[in-house]
């Protein structure tokens, strides 16, 4: 059964997120490359204003995860808990921006490109 | 025998690699023309990417690097383990010269990790001195960064800017309130600024009012904060917030949270939780003119400085 993902860009202060969803492709590609991550340790995500990462919400069956990327760090909650897991070139965000494209405005992508090379 | 590892992963383990026994020679050169390169390994203000090279020596033989650095007289005082590239060089830098060396040894580095290295090393910026009202503040140590006028009415001061002289407002540093973890996600930086909880997740000004705001400018939310009730002017007993705006695309405020000598200021930004700081390490109070507003801290893409503005209660509808 394909994943069902929603991706948020958490890059807002007060306006609402950018949102979109993943296609079934999308989400299977995403969820892979997910699973395949080395385990990191846990870390504290930074409040700063601007780009914060990315918020992932993806069901598949009766299972919700909710994964937080930022910076390389990659933070996963399931109903059993939260285990980090390490992205270090940076590739599981490139992949979230990609999808993203068709939905964000260019300055947008622009910064985020910029913050995720 | 030295083995060097790149500091630049979280996760995964570090490229390593051995120097040869020319490059240990090249190394201890490098290293005895500036010392000062060299710096302790755990460092806590070293960020995520980047951090330099570590340099361990495995074992002592009779190569160079062991007969310079032990015995009774070493040419060169350093530890077994050691960082370098964290502290800058003036002279040729030896983390520059062992990346080269990288190349002989490790197949070479992925062309991501090299564009990583290539922005240098990431630090952390200190979080200088205290980080809420409840610390003590050392009135001497004061950053001098010029907050606003450092007296009232001073001359050339605009008619609003006179938060520190409202002589009735209210205060509450209650950021634990709003990061409650069940509660954290739910309100944005209107909210805070509004000192209203009402979880909804993105509140927007005017939105209360009837009069949302049309457009991300400062104009426009200037007008959709009227429509929810804030003014212009000092109000007796009252809120006291700044907005500032990126230009297109969001808004952010700041909440007045204590009153004098201090004039602590507190924000939220989105969703994570609210603080007193801003992002380049610098806690939002001053003391007499000289300290941190919003007026004058870090706020990234938020370029636009609305104003301040006030209302006549101890909470104000975001929503």
């Amino acid at each position: 059964m394909a994943a069902h993902c929603e991706v948020e860009l958490d890059i807002f202060s007060g306006m609402p997120n950018p949102t979109w969803t993943l296609t079934d492709r999308e989400a299977d590609r995403f969820t892979q490359r997910l699973a395949a991550l080395p385990p990191a340790q846990a870390r504290a995500l930074s409040g700063n204003l601007g780009y914060r990462g990315f918020i992932v919400q993806c069901t598949q069956g009766t299972d919700t995860q909710s994964i937080r990327i930022q910076r390389g760090l990659v933070q996963i909650s399931k109903n059993d808990g939260t285990v980090y897991a390490a992205d270090p070139d940076r590739g599981l965000e490139r992949q979230l921006l990609d999808t993203g494209k068709p939905y964000l405005e260019s300055d947008i992508v622009q910064i985020v490109e910029r913050e995720v090379r | 025998m030295l083995e060097v590892e790149l500091d630049i992963f979280s996760g995964v383990p570090n490229p390593t690699w051995r120097l040869s026994r020319s490059d240990e020679g090249a190394l201890f050169e490098l290293l005895r023309a500036e010392p000062k390169q060299i710096s302790k390994v755990p460092d806590g203000r070293l960020g995520l990417g980047y951090r330099g090279l570590i340099v361990r020596q495995m074992k002592t033989d009779d190569g160079p690097w062991s007969k310079a650095t032990s015995g009774t007289r070493p040419r060169l005082q350093v530890a077994d383990t050691f960082r370098v590239g964290a502290a800058p060089a003036t002279k040729e830098s030896a983390a520059a010269w062992l990346l080269k060396t990288a190349d002989r040894q490790v197949r070479g580095l992925p062309d991501a990790v090299r564009e990583v290295v290539s922005r240098g090393v990431v630090s952390i910026p200190r979080l200088r001195g205290p980080q809420d009202p409840t610390a003590t503040i050392d009135r001497t140590r004061v950053e001098k960064a010029e907050v606003a006028a450092d007296v009232p009415y001073k001359p050339g001061v605009e008619e609003h800017e006179t938060w520190w002289a409202c002589g009735s407002n209210y205060f509450s540093a209650n950021a634990a309130f709003f990061n409650d973890p069940a509660h954290v996600g739910l309100n944005n930086c209107y909210c805070f600024a509004s000192n209203y909880r009402p979880d909804i997740r993105y509140a927007r000004p005017g939105v209360h009012g009837g009069r949302p705001a049309a457009a991300l400018t400062c104009a426009s939310c200037i007008d959709g904060l009227r429509a929810d009730g804030w003014q212009d002017g000092c109000q007796p007993n009252g809120l006291t917030i700044v907005m500032v705006m990126w230009p297109g695309h969001d808004y952010h405020f700041y909440r007045l949270v204590t009153g004098g000598p201090y004039w602590w200021w507190g924000h939220k930004p989105g969703g994570t939780p609210a603080r007193y700081t801003d992002d380049c390490g610098h806690s939002i109070y001053q003391y007499q003119g000289k300290g941190y507003a919003p007026n004058n801290i870090c706020r990234g893409s938020y370029t636009d400085f609305c104003g301040y503005f006030y209302q006549d209660n101890w909470t104000a509808f975001c929503a």
